[in-house]
């Protein structure tokens, strides 16, 4: 009979004061070129530091796999969404975003090209939560996601800890010396137009060691996912089965309304069977690193 | 929950399921969880699309699983309670109604 296992959790983080400006903002995050234009002679803030620190820079050397225009109005009503919720309907090509403070629409015009309409309510969480919103559409069209996910950069790749909060993600991390952070709590991943998957840290403030060790990357490849386990006698690495494979990226999704559900599972039924996929088991003062090592090894032979 | 065996057993619209080699990790959307079931459950499951009696239910699988009826509609009466309790069904015509 079936076991039932724990809900994925959600939290929100973010501070920081923002400059106006009447100029329209463009930058790169989670692969994906944004442009947001202020409508109404209002100006737009600047980015919250926050975000900042996850777009992606001039110098890196992947061209962006969307693009994303957003015509963006301030209004003090913003949006009556408590939480983040994408709702793609994909027969007409259009998503519903709604965030904290902040509501839009989202259509695709084709291609990589994406173009939204917004209003939010001059709060920089308001716009976090819009810009994670749209970007998390753009990336569910192209086969990305968002992740609750530690990841670290192990020889150039991005190996991502999967588990519900308290599993032991920034433990494992911890316990891998000497690598750095790319992201913290939360991460995307999307594929690019040659079919590579990436992934990229999402804005979030969580002072701490695991911060202190942050990556100067703002992606990296992909090399796998592994759900964490807390072990006491010996650090491994397993493989899983399909089914487990898929569940635990799943349990990781940071997306959940019923809308675009089905199309989702199948993209994410995709991934699961395309990326790496397995189980670690940590034991505290035991670096897993060279299991995590060898295991990329295996699955590549 | 009390059941009875005219108890109507089925699917809430609000879960999302994915079966794969026989096995399904259920979503029950409002409480953003996650359920894996196994090969029996999966069975449950899909015979709860309709809407399905305890005792339709544990007669598909004592013929499908080679199981007494007794053990079947035990096992199925608790598994239900199960899922509603996790909001995955609705059941109607339970003598607590």
């Amino acid at each position: 009979m079936p076991q039932a296992l724990k809900a994925v959790e959600r939290s929100t983080h973010s501070r920081s004061v923002p400059e106006a400006s009447a100029e329209p903002i463009r930058f790169v995050f989670a692969g994906v070129a944004v442009e947001f234009v202020p409508q109404g002679n209002q100006p737009l803030p600047e980015l919250p530091e926050v975000l900042r620190e996850c777009v992606q820079r001039a110098g890196d050397p992947v061209s962006p796999v969307a693009h994303l225009h957003c015509a963006l109005r301030m209004d003090e009503a913003g949006g009556k969404s408590l939480g983040l919720s994408i709702g793609w309907h994909w027969l007409e090509d259009h998503a519903s975003i709604r965030a904290r403070g902040a509501e839009g629409r989202l259509r695709h015009l084709g291609g990589s090209r994406f173009a939204a309409t917004a209003r939010y309510s001059g709060a920089p969480d308001a716009l976090r939560g819009l810009l994670l919103g749209l970007v998390g559409a753009v990336l569910e069209a192209h086969g990305g996601f968002f992740l609750h996910a530690t990841a670290i950069d192990l020889d150039g790749e991005a190996v991502l800890f999967l588990g519900p909060s308290g599993a032991g993600k920034s433990t494992a991390a911890d316990l891998c010396v000497g690598r750095s952070i790319l992201a913290v709590d939360k991460a995307a991943v999307f594929p690019d137009a040659a079919g590579r998957w990436w992934a990229t840290p999402m804005p979030e403030h969580i002072p701490g060691r695991l911060t202190e060790r942050r990556s100067e990357h703002r992606r990296l490849p992909l090399g796998g996912l592994l759900r964490v386990f807390q072990a006491e006698k010996q650090t491994r690495v397993q493989r899983l089965g399909r089914l487990r494979r898929y569940f635990y990226t799943r349990e990781a999704v940071l997306t959940g309304n019923l809308k675009g559900e089905e199309r989702r599972q199948e993209r994410l039924d995709l991934f699961s069977g395309a990326i790496p996929i397995a189980s670690l088991h940590t034991v505290l003062g035991e670096d897993p690193s060279p299991s995590i090592q060898a295991w990329l090894k295996r699955e590549r032979s | 929950m009390e059941l009875s065996p005219d108890s109507r057993i089925s699917q809430n619209p609000r879960t999302a399921y994915r079966e794969m080699d026989g096995e399904g990790v259920l979503m029950v959307i409002d409480r953003q969880a996650l359920h894996a079931l196994n090969e029996v459950g999966a069975r449950v499951w899909a015979l709860c699309a309709d809407g399905a009696s305890i005792d339709g239910i544990a007669e598909a699988l004592m013929v499908e699983f080679e199981v007494g009826f007794e053990r079947a509609r035990e096992d199925v009466r608790a598994f239900v309670v199960e899922l509603a309790e996790l909001g995955a069904v609705r059941v109607s015509g339970s003598t607590d109604e």
